[in-house]
């Protein structure tokens, strides 16, 4: 102890101690690597055990529920959905009474769901042939995001204009297959399939034919689409 | 806008890194974002500041974005080419055979530390 005021003697580490020195450690990591492990994981998982998962994301209001509620008529209850929504069950209500199980995650405010959330909820979801995954109504961030999904759906209601694809290229170029929903609508607007289909083009070249026009309120389409679910279906059981 | 849950995974990500080099402090985080990455650099920059928390290793650190052009590789051409997000197609024969080789992620570079 110091003889005059009684302060600790500074020790010889903190004296000396030289300016630290400045280093830079070299990264290179994609910053969604984390999440993309735990997808890559749950779609190999899932695979595996002869699950098809389906990842739909549109806008709001784009019909979704609505697609899936027809879609689950048509598959014999032999499917699984977790929904996603900021608020409400509103959506898990509506389909509860055509699915295996059904799981409601509601984020409150994030835009998006990621492979963490999915990985909770598959615990308390029953195994079944096909597992649909309804994303947050956005047609921006849950683009940025695998869920391990085998076939990644965007959908485009017509109202919505066909200048989407262009204003939204994330999600439009990294889907597998664009449902255009409400295709009964058709002759109530100016709605234009053929600039739709070159505006696709722009954003995802030379996949033109995987766009497929639906209605879920009068059918046009479902047999399409139903045909496609159970074409990957196949190529699931098959590959195990 | 997910530019808040980047953020706060960028200064995790920084945190873990640095920990694992035996940093005492991150100063700078070094970022690259592209036109496909899905994500606004303003944005990104604004949430940082509120992304950062009482962690002694990052609650200084600075972010830094270098914006980086769409980069798509042409197998016909067997060359890179600068592409465009409403024109996904090689600019030089066409193809739309092409992959995107940069501008879909959002990469850290480094970490400046002390």
């Amino acid at each position: 102890m110091c003889g005059q005021c009684g302060c600790e003697p500074a020790t010889t580490e903190t004296r000396m101690k030289p300016e630290a020195p400045v280093r830079t450690i070299s990264v290179e990591e994609n910053i969604h690597q984390d999440n993309d492990r735990r997808a890559e994981n749950l779609r190999r998982r899932l695979g595996e055990r002869g699950t098809l998962v389906i990842n739909l994301m549109s806008s709001p209001g784009s019909g979704k529920t609505t697609l899936l509620e027809e879609t689950l008529k048509r598959s014999g209850g032999e499917a699984s959905v977790i929904v996603g929504d900021l608020q409400t069950d509103q959506d898990a209500q509506r389909l509860r009474p055509y699915a295996a199980s059904v799981r409601q995650i509601n984020t409150v405010h994030a835009c998006h769901l990621d492979a963490t959330m999915i990985e909770e909820e598959l615990q308390q979801i029953a195994p079944a042939p096909l597992l649909f995954i309804e994303n947050i109504g956005n047609l921006v961030c849950p683009a940025s995001f695998d869920l391990g999904e085998h076939l990644r759906v965007a959908l485009l209601s017509v109202c919505e204009g066909e200048d989407k694809p262009l204003k939204y290229p994330l999600l439009f170029h990294t889907a597998d297959l664009v449902l255009v929903t409400k295709s009964d609508l058709i002759p109530h607007l100016d709605f234009d399939p053929e600039l739709l289909r070159v505006n696709l083009e722009k954003v995802r070249p030379g996949r033109s034919k995987d766009v497929l026009m639906v209605s879920a309120r009068t059918g046009e389409g479902m047999d399409a689409w139903m045909s496609r679910i159970t074409g990957q279906v196949e190529l699931i059981r098959r590959s195990r | 806008m997910h530019e808040m849950s980047i953020a706060r995974g960028i200064v995790s990500h920084a945190g873990q890194i640095a920990r694992r080099h035996g940093a005492g402090q991150v100063r700078r985080v070094r970022i690259e974002i592209g036109p496909l990455s899905g994500i606004d650099g303003r944005s990104l920059e604004f949430c940082f500041p509120y992304a950062r928390t009482e962690d002694e290793l990052t609650k200084d650190c600075r972010l830094e974005i270098t914006e980086v052009p769409l980069l798509l590789d042409c197998p016909r051409c067997e060359k890179q080419v600068e592409g465009s997000l409403t024109n996904l197609r090689c600019t030089l024969c066409g193809s739309d055979g092409v992959t995107v080789s940069q501008g879909m992620a959002i990469q850290i570079k480094d970490l400046e530390v002390i």
